[in-house]
């Protein structure tokens, strides 16, 4: 460990580091502009420059490695004066502008030209004028201020793994910018203009909104997809008018994908705002004062029979304090055991194996999903479902580790070598099967010969189940395949846990921990007489069976995995709809109670790792809403056991009683909470039930969540309107070619008696026979043509 | 007794009343000092931070870029600005520039911390109101008192101009 | 000019019949009170204008020529101002408690000797009944301040009469020897005895004791304790407003005009020119004059000294003034006993 003093003080630190990093150890600050702490080192901005003992001139500090019993001085004259001389040289170009840039007042420029920097410019020839690009609907440019750091360069070819910004001509001349014009590609682009130090990039929505001082601060947790990154939201009065990236080496390192940055203006739009009730059926849905809609909720729920009950939850917008005061209200207050947050689910037989949060959830902590050597990926696109998982696969791979993709079609990936197997839909566990033959027989047959050797061969294999996977028919038979295949790797050891279960929905895994399923109650307590999962709910509710459906945030209408069955459930029973986002289903609601969501309140998320997290609330909600769990609470007064804590405090204590996981006062603040401490996988189940390796005839449709319209924020915010394709019908050039049909022509998807309308997108990723559409558009989503408990609906085209 | 015959034979011969007495008496005829205010005024240096005014630039485009360092800067919180959304980087304005001048407290703050000499506290000091309302100023009353007192302003920023 | 009081008589004998003496008392009192009214009103412009003169600023000059309409304007606004009527007060004490500050003011007025023969009633105990009647003035500053229920006010009215009882004591023996030197009570006879020098010079202790004394007895500044406005808001007066509180302050400068006049007489020879040369001016003159010097010294003090403390001005009137003025007795009396003057 070589030892070496920076500013008089000693430190010992790993071979290799930079002078940089130890000095951030020692909290000395150096100061830099193209240094970036998770980027590649490139050493062009030299205003790191230090004072080295026995060196003859001042050496860059994030380039220079360590050596032992080296002084460093960063604050000596000779560091004075080359500081000087590398902001004089950066500001001979950079614009005097700070009052109208985005960046004025958080520019590190502008912070070190005022601390470090000459007060007088002796450069009197014209600056450098650049034409600023145009880079699509997020990233503002003004090229004249770029200083040439390339940490932008360095972010979209080393992290995001899109090579379109890059640096043209030298010297004097050169420019930043894509090479030719075009838009930007990546899940990721906000990331260039938070990595800028500059105002040179700035957040395209973010641009002439604010200055940065005035803006208010609050760290919370991003709930847009279950990877569950640290985010800062800052709000200006009483919006929230950015997000950025909180620093978190466990879960997102400083990035965050477009969605969780950019969504947020979607939460002020369309939002449920007052009480509501439908009087009589001739009258529609009238505003009323909160204790008149509590009264008609309570009413209606005493008027039918505690089984004729049912609550369906939507785990993505509430905190783990509203799933578990749903459940808790309705399973001991109202009485019935009809509960479930899955309404895109197709395979509920995992519900009768006692399965734990192991099997459900991730078992590799996201900060070592990096160290795989080998990586299989089943039915998942990881890059528009978990962005920020997805570079943790990428630098697995470029630390060499080979990925395979089990899936339906070949992925638009990011992840260098990433060989692609495509099964039709439905035929994933007959590759699987065959996949674990090889592993545990003594030949593998050619089609599982590569991906055999590479998990035979591998230290620490991994495996990730995704949504295709997780929504699939056999999703119960994938899955435990998956774990098979990973207990031959012998993966599944406490040293390395390889198998990874990755549902996209965010705090999924509180709602699995606070009991909002049929078969379990909070704290993975199996309950003795199960009751229906949201399949059987909304098929009970559509035959009478379920009178009343009290539905937690969820926008059933275009959501749930068979939008029909939904439809009919919801016109059949009656509905109290609880929640922030105004939707179809919410005018057909009979009594409305409006709800804030997360960034409005403080909640309590758990992301895919089972990591608990408590995210603040950022504003205050609009109009009338209050807390989720208030209103239940309220909501209980009303019935003979009424909830028992009446301040958040007493519900989060209630919560760790169950869960010793959600007791966070036990941890310090600083400290991360504790990721993947489950118990171990549940192994041996039974695998059989693979059927035929013969594909089906037809066109095979599976249906996708779209990654800039996948949930009720994205689809209010006008960013994600601007960067989602629409409703699309993706299809195989031939197979379009087949059925005459011709880029962006619209076609009808006929299944049966059903059809809906789309536009055809020709795209040679989708295999053969398979056509690829995306749920979330109203009206007419694509999964009214899905039965629930059938397979892969198989349907016609017909060009319009 | 901490007194000596001086002092008490003073103190008996009342010396100290005499001495202030003649000391008013000697100020009674002196000039007054008295400046007769409208008719006499005194002379106005070209630092006074009187009523604010908003300017415009020559081509008459306002100079105002929205930077906010006036409302950052000013310690009554009197200015309340909001970003024009619809500005471009060639020309950033401003869609309300309020101050209230029942709040301010006549710093000049503002017209230090104003990056483009866009608001300046102008020679003006006769803008009373009769009301709370009129002491709120949005951005286009700002705007007419810097057509009002361009030619004032124009000459106090120029001879100001070297000491800043 | 006893031709003239004939005539007047013989007319209004006519006019007014039986009437008659009634009208001639009312028409005397008008006479003789207009021109205190006057000088009261002018006073408050004096006041301000002699004060402005000493801080070199100018003083009111905005209505009239110099100002000179100020205190019309002034009393315009006094008359036309609402009353406020406090709910807590004792009605009729609070109102009948300015009357009470005015009117002995203006009652001593009677026995003052203009001239040796212009004198509203010339009795033999002046002194006495001016005594009597301005100590009279202390009822209604305790009234004033009794009736308004308010603390500050209250707090007020019991300096007022504290300070108004300890210094009329004092005031009181400063009298005596100028009484022991003409040997009678009547205001002309003190006039007149002071023939060959005026009361002044011998007793020039006993007129400045005297003086300070009248500024204590008239709550004027240093020692305008009961008015303090630091401490008390306005004293006595706080409740009061528009005219009620206007006829405080005209009691207050007619009480000063009126001291004024008797230090005049008593210590400056009344209506006695200085010199016998200066004789041709009449005697109504020179007090005239002499009035508006002491008025002016009044005002001039105002403008000089910062007010005194409470307890300090106790000590000044019972410590230091008191045996003062009653050694000063003895010593005249002695003087006089020894010299065979009385």
């Amino acid at each position: 460990m070589p030892t070496l003093i920076i500013d008089g003080k000693e430190i010992s630190v790993k071979p290799g580091s930079t002078i940089m990093e130890a000095a951030q150890m020692l909290g000395v600050f150096i100061p830099h502009f193209c240094y970036h702490p998770k980027l590649p080192i490139d050493g062009n901005c030299r205003m790191c420059l230090v004072e080295v003992e026995k060196m003859p001139k001042p050496v860059v500090a994030c380039a220079m490695p360590v050596n032992d019993g080296m002084v460093v001085r960063t604050e000596s004259d000779m560091v004075k004066k080359a500081r000087r001389g590398v902001m004089e040289f950066l500001l001979i170009n950079h614009p005097l502008d700070c009052p109208v840039c985005d960046q004025g007042g958080e520019c590190r420029l502008q912070d070190f030209a005022m601390k470090y920097g000459p007060d007088r410019a002796r450069f009197g020839d014209d600056k450098r004028d650049v034409n600023n690009k145009e880079l699509g609907p997020l990233i503002e440019t003004e090229m004249d201020r770029c200083i040439h750091c390339t940490r932008c360069i360095r972010f979209s070819r080393e992290i995001a793994g899109t090579e379109e910004m890059g640096a043209m001509w030298r010297g004097d001349h050169m420019e930043v910018g894509t090479f030719v014009k075009k838009t930007l590609t990546s899940e990721l682009t906000g990331n260039l203009a938070e990595v800028c130090p500059v105002g040179a990039l700035n957040h395209k929505p973010f641009h002439f909104q604010a200055r940065g001082w005035e803006l208010k601060h609050a760290f919370g947790v991003c709930n847009h997809c279950s990877v569950g990154c640290q985010v800062r939201r800052d709000r200006l009065e009483n919006k929230v008018i950015r997000v950025e990236a909180a620093h978190c080496d466990s879960i997102n390192e400083t990035w965050l994908c477009d969605k969780g940055r950019y969504a947020v203006d979607g939460l002020t739009v369309k939002r449920v705002k007052q009480p509501q009730v439908r009087k009589d059926s001739s009258h529609g849905i009238s505003n009323v004062g909160w204790q008149e809609a509590l009264d008609a909720a309570a009413e209606l729920l005493k008027s039918v029979k505690a089984e004729e009950v049912a609550g369906i939850a939507a785990a993505d917008r509430q905190g783990a304090e509203e799933l578990y005061a749903f459940q808790d209200f309705l399973r001991n207050t109202v009485g019935t055991r009809h509960i479930d947050f899955r309404v895109r689910q197709r395979d509920y037989s995992a519900d009768e194996s006692v399965l734990t949060r192991a099997d459900l959830f991730m078992n590799t902590p996201l900060e070592k999903l990096q160290e795989a050597d080998a990586i299989l990926v089943v039915g998942a696109d990881s890059r528009y479902e978990t962005p920020i998982m997805n570079l943790r696969i990428r630098k697995a791979a470029r630390n060499g580790a080979k990925v395979f993709s089990l899936g339906p079609r070949a992925l638009d990936s990011n992840v260098p070598g990433l060989v692609n197997i495509v099964r039709r839909p439905g035929q994933e566990p007959v590759f699987l099967k065959a996949l674990l033959a090889g592993l545990t027989g003594a030949t593998a047959s050619t089609e599982v010969k590569e991906l055999t050797e590479t998990l035979k061969g591998a230290q620490r294999p991994v495996v990730i189940i995704g949504d295709h996977a997780i929504n699939h028919p056999q999703a119960e038979l994938i899955r435990r395949q998956c774990v098979a295949v990973m207990d031959a790797c012998g993966a599944l050891t406490s040293e390395w846990n390889g198998y990874n279960r990755v549902p996209t929905v965010s705090n999924a895994a509180a709602a699995q921990d606070m009991g909002v399923i049929p078969h379990r109650g909070p704290g993975y307590k199996l309950v003795d007489n199960p009751g229906y999962h949201a399949q059987k709910i909304l098929k009970a509710a559509a035959e009478g069976e379920v009178k009343v459906l009290f539905i937690l945030g969820n926008d059933l209408l275009t959501e749930a995995g068979d939008t029909q069955l939904a439809k009919q459930a919801i016109d059949k029973a009656k509905v109290i709809w609880l929640g922030a986002f105004d939707s179809e289903t919410v005018k057909q609601a009979d009594v409305v109670l409006p709800g804030m969501t997360v960034t409005e309140k403080d909640a309590t998320l758990t992301n895919v790792e089972g990591r608990v997290q408590r995210s603040n609330a950022a504003v205050k909600a609009e109009g009338e809403a209050k807390e989720d769990w208030r209103i239940l609470r309220a909501l209980s007064d009303r019935f003979a056991t009424s909830l028992s804590y009446n301040t958040i405090d007493a519900l989060r204590t209630s919560m760790a009683a169950v869960d010793h996981r959600y007791d966070l006062d036990k941890l310090s603040p600083q400290e991360m909470p504790v990721a993947c401490d489950h118990s171990p996988v549940t192994t041996g189940l039974d695998l059989s039930g693979v059927g035929s390796s013969e594909g089906g005839a037809g066109l095979c449709m599976i249906v996708e969540v779209p990654f800039y319209f996948g949930d009720p924020v994205a689809r209010r915010s006008p960013t994600m309107a601007k960067l989602d394709a629409g409703n699309r019908l993706r299809i195989n050039p031939k197979d379009a070619q087949v059925q005459g049909i011709v880029q962006d022509q619209k076609v009808r998807v006929i299944q049966g008696e059903t059809k809906i309308e789309v536009i055809a997108t020709l795209d040679e990723h989708v295999p053969e026979g398979t056509i690829i559409s995306y749920s979330g558009y109203a009206p007419g989503p694509s999964q009214d043509l899905c039965q629930w408990d059938g397979g892969f609906p198989t349907v016609s085209l017909a060009g319009l | 007794m901490g007194m000596n015959i001086k002092d008490l034979i003073g103190s008996f011969a009342l010396k100290e009343l005499v001495t202030g007495l003649s000391v008013t008496l000697k100020y009674m005829f002196k000039p007054n000092i008295t400046v007769q205010y409208p008719e006499e005024r005194i002379p106005v240096s070209p630092r006074f931070r009187g009523e604010h005014v908003l300017r415009r630039d020559d081509q008459g485009e306002e100079r105002c870029v929205a930077c906010k360092l006036c409302e950052a800067a000013c310690p009554a919180q009197a200015i309340y600005i909001e970003i024009d959304t619809k500005s471009t980087a060639e020309k950033r304005l401003t869609r309300v520039y309020d101050i209230d001048n029942g709040k301010c407290i006549y710093c000049g703050y503002c017209q230090e911390a104003c990056p483009v000499d866009a608001i300046v506290l102008g020679p003006n000091v006769e803008f009373c109101s009769e009301t709370r309302a009129g002491l709120l100023y949005d951005k286009d009353k700002l705007l007419a008192n810097g057509e009002r007192w361009k030619t004032e302003i124009d000459a106090n920023l120029k001879a100001d101009a070297k000491y800043r | 000019m006893a031709e003239l009081l004939e005539f007047i008589h013989g007319f209004g004998g006519d006019l007014f019949g039986g009437l008659w003496p009634l009208v001639w008392t009312v028409v005397k009192i008008g006479i003789l009170l207009a021109p205190v009214m006057f000088g009261v009103t002018y006073l408050t412009y004096a006041e301000r204008r002699v004060i402005g003169a000493m801080q070199i600023r100018v003083g009111p000059n905005r209505i009239g020529i110099f100002g000179l309409l100020q205190p019309l304007a002034d009393a315009v606004k006094l008359f036309f101002k609402e009353t406020v009527l406090p709910s807590k007060i004792d009605r009729p004490v609070f109102l009948i408690a300015p009357v009470l500050t005015m009117a002995p003011a203006l009652v001593c007025w009677a026995v003052i000797p203009f001239s040796p023969e212009l004198v509203l009633s010339d009795i033999n105990v002046g002194v006495l009944f001016i005594l009597a009647i301005s100590s009279l003035g202390a009822y209604g500053i305790l009234m004033s301040g009794w009736a308004s229920n308010s603390r500050y006010a209250f707090l007020g009215s019991m300096r007022s009469a504290a300070q108004m009882v300890s210094y009329e004591v004092s005031m009181g023996f400063t009298l005596i020897p100028v009484i022991m030197l003409a040997g009678s009570l009547n205001l002309g006879d003190i006039v007149e005895s002071q023939k060959d020098m005026w009361n002044m010079i011998p007793l020039f202790p006993m007129f400045i004791i005297y003086f300070i004394s009248v500024v204590a007895e008239t709550n004027r500044a240093p020692f305008d304790l009961p008015e303090a406005e630091a401490e008390l808001v306005a004293g006595f007066i706080t409740e009061y407003s528009a005219m009620a509180s206007g006829m405080f302050f005209m009691g207050e400068y007619a009480n000063l005009i009126l001291v004024s006049a008797m230090g005049s007489i008593m210590f400056l020879g009344g209506w006695l020119p200085p010199l016998e040369i200066l004789g041709f001016i009449p005697g109504l003159i020179w007090l005239a004059l002499k009035i508006c010097f002491l008025l002016f010294v009044f005002l001039w003090i105002r403008a000089t000294f910062p007010r005194y403390r409470y307890d300090q001005l106790m000590r000044l009137g019972w410590k230091v003034f008191l045996p003062f003025s009653l050694f000063w007795v003895f010593l005249t009396g002695a003087v006089l006993h020894l010299t065979g003057l009385a």
